[in-house]
């Protein structure tokens, strides 16, 4: 069995994770036990109604958005919207890791001592231990990769926590991989969250009920078993064909008119998930073809069997034990899109056939790698492009970039009048540029490009030069067309998704060691400068260009017109900010002061009084000087 | 096997339809009205509303259908003989549709107006609307739901129409109107397969879902519905109940058969393909940026040398010297390519969905005009050719214009701003210039006997151009580059001055040539 391939998860680990997940039953909240240097929490599964679905929570499945204070990697970076998790699951985190329990304290201890950590649970105990989990590579794991010891997360039986979002950023931040669940052919629980809580709240109790290994009256046959079932599924197979539908693309303005009737479960398959069959575990970690497979492992192959599935709906969640023990005796495979480019769809058509996928059904799983594929060959074109834009860049940075210094207006002011034929060139790579990065949002928007995309470091730092060199030109050019006049500042009506996407992903990777968000640290840095109360400065400045320094010259062009009484704050929030964006290559300290620069002249008109206390003073009079 | 994605995606979209229960609300709600006494009493359209919970449901119920008629109403695309001018596209000016569903319809245009008010309250409350009917009381709904369409915020859910073995509405023109526009997406027809619907002059638009004894498809792509639905139609009342039925208790069984012949679905793959290559105006915009960099650099270039780029550009075609100069043509035939090209897409589409296009497109499209029309005149003139305005422009540019002037743009101009990088607002500006020296020529060639009819007819257009010109320097929407040394304008200023002669009384326009205030039009003050 090759475990290994689980990224360090081996067989014992599991066996033991699967042990200290028995004994948590009788716990009041986990279960702590220490194997060699792993340390392993084990989370105690709830089987009431109010753990699932959190009572006080009005939406269709009980979820709620991440804090993105708390969570920070949680969300997509470039659109910026948190990640869905089921509320109940969450409060019930919040109650463990309470730095007054003796779960946190725990925790501090293992962490202290570098041990690794090891989150299990059996059934809602799961759920938990993925947030766990999650929690610790926001606290810990983030500040230093290179001290703390990776996580791991091993769950049986798990109902789904979070949304795509969730999956995704697990996958960015390259985290997927810590994330191992069970899951038994028939188990209902890895099923549920996909049903809308309206349709199932009246049978859940009883269900729950059933499903409590420590409730010693399992009945048999059970007419609200097979109710809730069949709602279960009814609700998988709209979440499955639905996700199934926008995946593939297919009839999307009709898809998006029916969508908006229906209410469709949020929740997704998040890491590595393992199906048992006789013979073999099969691990995927697809999500999109995790979720088929979620609904047509639990198909019947004839009527006769048909009838006793709801039964074993029930039964196999109790069968993790089984599963443990005999995992030795079983061959292991990945379905992925590795094996999919190796052999079509022989091997994994022949697993999906023992775990009772039919033909349909392993086509839709099939088209689910596709479309993996179809994401990875656009990254590759994308990568294709790398030398182009790296060539356009350096011809700014190396040719052009110094000519116009050697004008003393910098290239900003250069490109403004646009009387040079490099100012013309310039202005062709800008837009050949601009088309690059514009096709690179269009997938990402879309979700056409590997989760891995937006996180990966490289790709971030070229979109940072290429917003520090180019963002400035795009400014200039709106101003040379007098836009700001006709449609309005650059900062509200202007600027181009492309460069708030490449200024999120810079944040989020300088930000992330820290666990702080872009948001805070802004403020923060505005409410140092001691400028008046804090909510009239924060009206003062929304969505000014003090917020990033590439955008430095829009908010110079927007303070340029204006009588110094009425932007004072601006002016000095500008000034307050240039030193860190000199610092950290926002801003290129040779261009702003040169004696043509548009800045500079501005900045000599302000008030004798302003200029004085400036800090900006000396930065200026050494120009003087040197000239 | 059957490995084809279309199929694959065909019967996603029918599980899902089927799984989402809204055609069992829809049907519960028509077979209760048709079961109750009062239906069908009378000949006239009875509409009923129901609130639910999750969603408004407005059912109409018509007549049945005795005989199979295919009698075609004509609608022209004028406002007061047509309900639907909205619908109506540059390419497909009026449309026909199903003459018993449109004289229900019409007749109850009172009550309806009055539901329509009622039903955009309800959208705006973020709450989703059906519109449902079986038979004609579902071709009603279309038409319903079309008119319903065109007041409906973008912004807002759409509705959707949900019927159920309908006679299909439109003919063939509806159908194109529709296939290029996001309203095709409110329609659902629910047909059992072995119904067979006349489609020799009606033409299916929306999304079909045909149901097979236990199985069921989702099919947008109106050839395919054709060719598994076209035939004659039978009499033969289908109990969609029934079908509802049977397509639920095999819901969640595993069975999958082979629903839609290989040659269908092959057809289907090849046109979805064929889709894919087509004419993607977004994508391109960017390289069309970069067009019109190296037009605007050109544009500079020739002001440096005291020449407007229109005359550059018309001297340059009868002398090709630099490379440069033939860069620039190509750049223009790429522009009109594109430009053509979109205004073709944009023609297909319903005039009401024309404003949704992003403005940011409308803008680029109009700088494109005001910058390359010039050049098109240009080479126009060159031939030798007259009257450009009015048999010689592109149809790119007459439609860009009239889109362009649609939209409800107030711009606040700075007084003081500098107008060196304006481009001219009227792009046959040049256009008027040749006339005007065309006219020039005349006056001086006159030989033989002095006609002074002919004069004056002359001299009076001259002074209009005067007027027209003067207009436009007046409310600065004419680039400051007319005024250079080599433009064709100045040369028509020199004759126009001798024409006038120093007898005539000054003008604003005169006074503002001859004191040379023209030299400092345009800078910023």
């Amino acid at each position: 069995m090759a475990f290994e391939a689980l990224a360090g998860i081996n067989g014992d680990l599991i066996t033991t994770s699967w042990i200290a997940s028995k004994k948590a039953y009788q716990t009041e909240r986990y279960h702590k036990e220490e194997a060699g240097t792993v340390v392993i929490f084990a989370f105690r599964p709830s089987f009431t109604a109010e753990d699932l679905f959190a009572p006080a929570n009005i939406s269709s499945f009980g979820e709620i958005k991440m804090n993105r204070v708390q969570f920070p990697c949680m969300r997509k970076i470039g659109k910026g919207d948190e990640a869905t998790v089921n509320e109940a699951f969450l409060r019930n985190l919040e109650v463990i890791i309470d730095p007054r329990t003796s779960f946190y304290a725990s925790v501090e201890m293992s962490v202290g001592s570098r041990k690794q950590i090891v989150f299990t649970g059996h059934s809602s105990g799961g759920a938990t231990a993925i947030l766990a989990t999650v929690w610790y590579l926001e606290k810990y794991f983030i500040r230093n990769p290179n001290v703390y010891p990776e996580p791991r997360c091993v769950t049986f039986g798990a109902p789904l926590v979070g949304d795509s979002i969730f999956s995704h950023a697990l996958g960015r931040e390259n985290w997927s991989r810590f994330f191992v669940n069970f899951v038994t052919r028939f188990d209902i629980v890895p099923r549920i969250m996909l049903a809308r809580k309206a349709s199932i709240e009246q049978t859940l109790p009883h269900v729950l009920g059933q499903l409590d290994p420590t409730n010693p009256s399992f009945q048999e046959s059970d007419q609200r078993i097979t109710e809730f079932y069949t709602t279960v599924m009814r609700d998988t197979s709209t979440v499955a064909n639905q996700a199934f539908c926008e995946l593939t693309g297919s009839a999307e303005a009709f898809l998006e008119t029916l969508s908006s009737f229906l209410e469709l479960s949020p929740y997704r398959p998040a890491g590595t998930f393992v199906f048992s069959t006789e013979k073999r575990l099969v691990a995927v970690n697809n999500s999109d073809a995790i979720l088929q497979m979620l609904f047509y492992t639990s198909q019947a192959s004839d009527e006769q069997e048909w009838s006793l599935i709801p039964v074993r709906s029930i039964r196999d969640h109790h069968s993790y034990e089984e599963l443990v023990q005999s995992m030795g005796m079983k061959l292991f495979n990945h379905l992925d899109l590795h094996q999919f480019l190796l052999d079509g769809q022989n091997s994994i058509g022949s697993w999906l056939n023992e775990l009772g996928v039919s033909t349909r059904g392993r086509q839709y799983v099939l088209a689910a790698l596709e479309e993996e594929k179809k994401r990875v060959e656009n990254q590759k074109k994308i990568e294709n492009k790398w030398p182009q834009i790296v060539k356009e860049l350096s011809w700014i940075e190396n040719e052009y970039k110094p000519k116009c210094q050697a004008h003393k207006n910098g290239y900003y002011d250069s490109f403004k009048v646009s009387n040079e034929e490099n100012d013309f060139k310039a202005n062709v790579k800008r837009a050949q540029l601009a088309g690059i990065f514009d096709e690179v949002l269009g997938l990402s928007k879309k979700g056409q490009l590997p989760d891995e995309f937006e996180g990966g470091r490289d790709w971030i730092e070229l979109a940072t030069r290429y917003r520090r060199l180019i963002e400035p030109l795009d400014i200039a050019n709106y101003h040379r067309h007098l836009k700001n006049e006709d449609t309005g500042p650059y900062m509200k009506r202007g600027r181009p998704n492309r460069y708030i996407y490449a200024q999120r992903g810079y944040e989020h990777i300088i930000l992330k060691p820290q666990g702080r968000i872009a948001e805070d640290v802004f403020w923060n840095k505005v409410n140092g400068l001691n400028l008046g109360l804090k909510q009239e400065i924060q009206e003062i400045l929304k969505k000014s260009g003090s917020e990033c320094g590439s955008c430095f010259w829009a908010e110079v062009e927007e303070l340029k017109g204006k009588p110094y009484e009425e932007v004072e704050v601006r002016v000095k929030t500008l000034e307050g900010m240039l030193g860190g964006w000199i610092t950290a290559g926002e801003v290129d300290d040779k261009e702003i002061f040169l004696e043509g620069s548009t800045f500079r002249k501005w900045w000599i008109t302000l008030p004798e009084n302003h200029k004085l206390h400036s800090p900006l003073r000396e930065h200026m009079m050494d120009e003087i000087r040197a000239t | 096997m059957e490995s084809s994605s279309s199929s694959l995606k065909c019967s996603a979209l029918g599980k899902l339809v089927l799984s989402s229960g809204l055609l069992h609300s829809s049907w519960s709600k028509i077979s209760e009205i048709h079961k109750s006494p009062y239906s069908n009493q009378d000949s006239g359209l009875g509409i009923k509303i129901y609130r639910e919970e999750k969603f408004t449901l407005v059912v109409f119920v018509a007549p049945p259908i005795f005989t199979s008629s295919s009698d075609s109403t004509l609608l022209p695309g004028k406002e007061n003989e047509n309900p639907f001018p909205f619908l109506c596209s540059e390419n497909n000016p009026s449309f026909s549709l199903h003459t018993p569903a449109f004289k229900l319809f019409t007749s109850a245009y009172k009550s309806l107006t009055y539901l329509k008010s009622e039903l955009l309250q309800t959208l705006e409350s973020e709450k989703p609307v059906i519109i449902t009917g079986a038979s004609l009381g579902g071709s009603v709904a279309s038409l319903y739901t079309l008119w319903l369409l065109d007041t409906i915020d973008p912004k807002l859910k759409r509705p959707l129409c949900i019927t159920f073995g309908s006679p299909l509405i439109g003919d063939v023109s509806l159908q194109q109107i529709l296939e290029n526009s996001v309203r095709n997406s409110c329609f659902l027809h629910v047909v059992a397969a072995q119904t067979r619907i006349r489609m020799d002059f009606f033409k299916p638009f929306g999304t079909f879902l045909i149901c097979f004894d236990s199985r069921c498809v989702c099919i947008e792509d109106p050839v395919a519905v054709t060719e598994l639905l076209n035939g004659v139609h039978d009499s033969e009342q289908v109990d969609y109940g029934q079908v509802l039925r049977r397509l639920d208790q095999s819901m969640l069984s595993m069975a999958d058969s082979r629903l839609i012949p290989e040659a269908v679905i092959k057809g289907m793959e090849e046109r979805a393909e064929m889709k894919t290559l087509r004419f993607d105006m977004f994508k391109k915009l960017n390289d069309m940026k970069i067009s019109m960099a190296y037009i605007e650099w050109y544009k500079k270039k020739c002001r440096d040398v005291k020449i407007g780029y229109y005359d550059r550009f018309k001297t340059q075609l009868a002398f090709p010297s630099k490379e440069f100069d033939i860069k620039i043509k190509n750049h223009k035939i790429e522009l009109n390519r594109y430009w053509k090209s979109v205004v073709e897409e944009v023609e297909k589409k319903p005039q009401s969905d024309i404003s949704i296009l992003k403005r940011r497109f409308l803008f680029s499209g109009n700088n494109y005009r005001r910058m390359i029309e010039p050049l098109d005149i240009a080479e126009y003139y060159l031939e030798g050719r007259k009257e450009y305005r009015t048999s010689g422009r592109s149809r790119q540019y007459v439609m860009l214009e009239k889109w362009f002037g649609m939209e409800p743009i107030e711009k606040e101009r700075r007084k003081n701003r500098d107008l060196s990088d304006l481009l001219t607002f009227d792009s046959c500006f040049w256009a008027e210039v040749e006339e005007s020296l065309i006219v020039i020529n005349q006056l001086n060639t006159t030989v033989g006997v002095r006609d002074d009819a002919r004069e004056v007819l002359l001299t009076r257009k001259l002074v209009e151009f005067e007027e027209y010109v003067w207009e436009m320097i007046r409310k600065r929407e004419v680039s400051p580059e007319i005024f250079l040394e080599k433009s064709s304008f100045m040369k028509w200023w020199k004759e126009y001055k001798k024409i006038k002669g120093f007898n005539s009384p000054p003008s604003y326009f005169t006074e503002f040539m001859n004191t040379g205030k023209y030299k400092s039009y345009g800078q910023s003050q």
